[in-house]
């Protein structure tokens, strides 16, 4: 893939990831009680699922159990370009659906206001999200066959 | 239409964003050699630094309707008695003008939700801390995991102290 394919794919999937997260953030903000910070926690650990689950199946070990699956003639050109500009556009959704400055800002915000909150936010966000991953990864690697 | 106009900017925001992502990332990782997460984490604190300057100038140079959460930090007390944070100015109407709005709403969503947003993440740096724990760099994933975070925080305190120094710096000059 050329820098100008790559810039591309980049650019659409972290237009589409922003577009999601704002919608996920009017979705809380109008429809439910629940606080700001909680929208963004919701999306790094669904973002992070997704992206456990995407990398396993673009990138990791099962990925060439994938490739290995198929004939040697199978395996054109064409596919691993397709895979590649998949994971491309992977890396531009998921990165910026889920944002790491407002989760800091939130961060700041709430040990400002409500201490409580703050650790329930950065130990919850962080750990659910490497549950998430990992869970993402591993149904990912159990999925395929 | 006020809607579109909104999404229009967030999604070249997140474009943009997620664009200088991957090129910084490629330029720190792939260039200059750094581990992958490094060059991710940091992406993510000189977007909180940012975030924390954006956010402070925003907030203080925009008159909401709604309380600002900024005023509850001590370090803006001084600012909000000398009549420099817009609220505290009685005279000075509120944005409840149309275009006024807009633009307030547009420059926070194409700046933080889009361009910021999108160029700090958090699913990459979790997989990053998943691969070091996977290939047992189990310090090195505490490391980028507890440091990531802290240094978020303290980055974004810096990005909004700067803020304030040049929102006094401004009235200074002006005065």
């Amino acid at each position: 893939m050329n820098i100008i394919q790559v810039t591309l794919f980049i650019m659409v999937g972290g237009a589409g990831g922003a577009l999601a997260r704002f919608g996920v953030q009017g979705l809380f903000a109008t429809r439910t009680p629940l606080p700001g910070w909680l929208a963004i926690m919701v999306v790094n650990v669904t973002g992070s699922f997704m992206i456990g689950l995407l990398a396993c199946w673009l990138t990791g070990e099962a990925s060439h159990l994938r490739l290995e699956h198929l004939s040697p003639a199978r395996i054109t050109q064409d596919e691993v370009a397709i895979s590649e500009a998949l994971g491309i556009f992977v890396i531009g959704f998921c990165g910026a659906f889920t944002t790491f400055s407002t989760f800091s800002l939130d961060n700041f915000l709430l040990l400002i206001t409500n201490r409580g909150q703050f650790l329930l936010n950065a130990v919850c966000t962080t750990v659910l999200a490497y549950i998430a991953v990992m869970a993402g990864w591993y149904i990912g690697g159990s999925l395929l066959p | 239409m006020k809607l579109f106009i909104l999404c229009m900017g967030i999604g070249l925001g997140g474009g943009i964003g997620a664009t200088a992502r991957h090129a910084c990332a490629w330029l720190l990782h792939g260039i200059i050699g750094l581990p992958e997460y490094a060059s991710i984490m940091i992406v993510n604190i000189s977007g909180c630094f940012l975030i924390g300057l954006v956010f402070f100038l925003l907030e203080s140079m925009i008159n909401r309707t709604q309380l600002s959460k900024l005023k509850k930090w001590k370090a803006c007390e001084p600012l909000i008695a000398d009549g420099l944070w817009p609220e505290s100015d009685p005279t000075q109407p509120v944005a409840r003008d149309f275009k006024e709005e807009l633009q307030a709403q547009l420059l926070a969503g194409f700046l933080i939700t889009g361009i910021l947003g999108g160029m700090t993440t958090f699913s990459l740096f979790s997989l990053l801390s998943l691969n070091l724990q996977q290939n047992d760099q189990h310090w090195t994933a505490m490391f980028n995991t507890a440091g990531s975070v802290l240094l978020g925080l303290i980055a974004t305190y810096l990005g909004l102290h700067t803020g304030r120094l040049l929102t006094i710096r401004r009235r200074n000059a002006d005065q």
